[in-house]
């Protein structure tokens, strides 16, 4: 029972942080796919690499720049006292975790987003454009509707990736007991403490929920097709 | 009523260099397909930019590359319907023609549509999704959405291309009748000889590298003016304008 009651406070923690990271995603990694995928605009290609690095620089090299970002002393920390007098503390929270869990798993849904607008087509776009409604409510009415399965299926897969995320997360958000031990930092714990059982519990849980979101992205992408 | 048009649009392998006039009437874009008739529809609903040039609409200008005009596609006053079905596949037809009524006071909206699908025989599809109509049906639907929002002008770019024979002219009889009850010119693409002919007030052939003629029916093919158009209108000659 134990071990029970251990691993319920990195289990909540894990899909609090992954919550919060997907729904900044659904914000902002929806948008930058939208953007990415409709308009043309001088720097598009930095901004692409930019949002696309996460996905393929190692997350502690991620998290390395977050804590040059947003640590105390960090750019964004010096900015905000410097102007503002405000001491930006999100440095091992769980904001932290969240902010880690967010940059390293939006791309996913920035890629998988774009390829479904990119995939509706541009005659019906016209379409409403020649029926007199504007840019935004052609977006709202006519191309998210349009690419939702896509939109959901790039936020599964950023949730999953959230709930797992690791090497940027114990950067910023450092690896404190009760406060910021997310799953796969407490399954490195039990690991390090020899406490395999637990290791093994909670690895278990792991694959059982990456597993069902997996086959719930796929489920959407394939009534698409 | 009148449209003016002359544009100039190059894109790489093709020049499109074109001017002519219509009155209230329906007019029919005729010429071989690749000589630039979707372009110049696309380009007066705003959907391509010309490089220069001068777009008029009742004396409205809506494109003017000297004086840095160009009017948004939403604030031109022209319905414009395509070959393919643009109907909103996640609405229902009701969903599509509503869709067009923006700037109508949401509560004036339904009765419109009510007008719509009386005018085009929709009654009893209104609730349906555009993959459960007919090839027929869909065009209705799409003509009742280009229409609903009153445009001084209907574009046409061969909406009838993908639909089998019979249906087709059952659709040459509703552009007719809906030239007959909006009263509004009509301009409408197309590559069928047969259909310029049956449908046009005047007929603006695009005859290649510039050349356009603007006629009636009869007067082109008494003086189609050079070889390409005569080849273009020939054959059907005798038939027609006896």
């Amino acid at each position: 029972m134990d071990t029970l009651a251990d691993i319920a406070f990195p289990l909540r923690l894990s899909l609090q942080v992954a919550a919060g990271a997907t729904l900044l995603t659904a914000v902002f990694g929806v948008s930058l796919g939208y953007l990415l995928a409709i308009k043309r605009f001088r720097g598009k290609a930095l901004l692409d690499l930019l949002v696309t690095l996460p996905m393929v620089l190692p997350p502690v090299v991620t998290g390395y720049y977050l804590l040059v970002l947003v640590g105390r002393n960090g750019v964004l920390g010096r900015f905000m006292r410097d102007s503002f007098g405000v001491q930006l503390s999100i440095t091992f929270t769980w904001y932290a975790a969240v902010l880690a869990a967010f940059v390293v798993s939006m791309p996913l849904t920035v890629k998988t987003v774009r390829a479904a607008i990119e995939s509706v087509d541009r005659e019906l776009i016209d379409a409403s454009y020649t029926l007199g409604r504007s840019e935004f409510e052609t977006a709202w009415h006519v191309i998210l509707p349009l690419a939702r399965k896509g939109i959901a299926a790039g936020l599964i897969l950023s949730f999953a990736r959230a709930l797992g995320e690791f090497g940027a997360t114990i950067m910023v958000a450092g690896n404190i007991p009760g406060r910021t031990n997310t799953m796969p930092l407490e399954i490195y714990n039990a690991v390090v403490f020899g406490d395999w059982g637990r290791a093994g519990l909670i690895v278990m849980l792991f694959t059982v929920i990456s597993g069902a979101f997996i086959l719930a992205a796929n489920r959407l992408v394939e009534v698409r097709a | 009523m009148s449209i003016s048009a002359r544009i100039v649009k190059r894109v790489p392998g093709f020049e499109l260099d074109v001017a002519w006039d219509i009155a209230d009437e329906l007019a029919v874009l005729f010429g071989y397909s690749g000589s630039g008739k979707s372009m110049t529809l696309a380009a007066l609903a705003g959907l391509v930019r010309p490089d220069a040039g001068r777009i008029t609409c009742n004396g409205r200008v809506l494109f003017d590359s000297l004086a840095a005009i160009d009017e948004r596609p939403q604030n031109r006053p022209f319905g414009y319907v395509t070959q393919g079905c643009t109907l909103f596949p996640h609405m229902t037809v009701r969903g599509n023609i509503e869709y067009a009524l923006r700037e109508l006071p949401r509560k004036a909206r339904p009765e419109r549509v009510d007008q719509m699908a009386t005018a085009l025989q929709l009654h009893g599809l209104l609730q349906k999704r555009p993959a459960e109509l007919s090839g027929g049906q869909k065009q209705r639907a799409q003509f009742a959405r280009a229409l609903a929002r009153r445009p001084h002008a209907l574009l046409l770019d061969e909406p009838f291309t993908a639909l089998d024979a019979p249906i087709r002219a059952e659709m040459r009889e509703l552009v007719r009748q809906v030239r007959e009850e909006f009263g509004m010119p009509v301009i409408l693409v197309t590559h069928d000889l047969y259909e310029a002919y049956t449908l046009a007030d005047r007929m603006i052939v695009y005859g290649g590298e510039g050349v356009v003629r603007v006629g009636t029916p009869c007067e082109l093919f008494k003086d189609p003016g050079t070889p390409q158009i005569e080849a273009l209108l020939s054959g059907e000659r005798l038939f027609m304008c006896g």
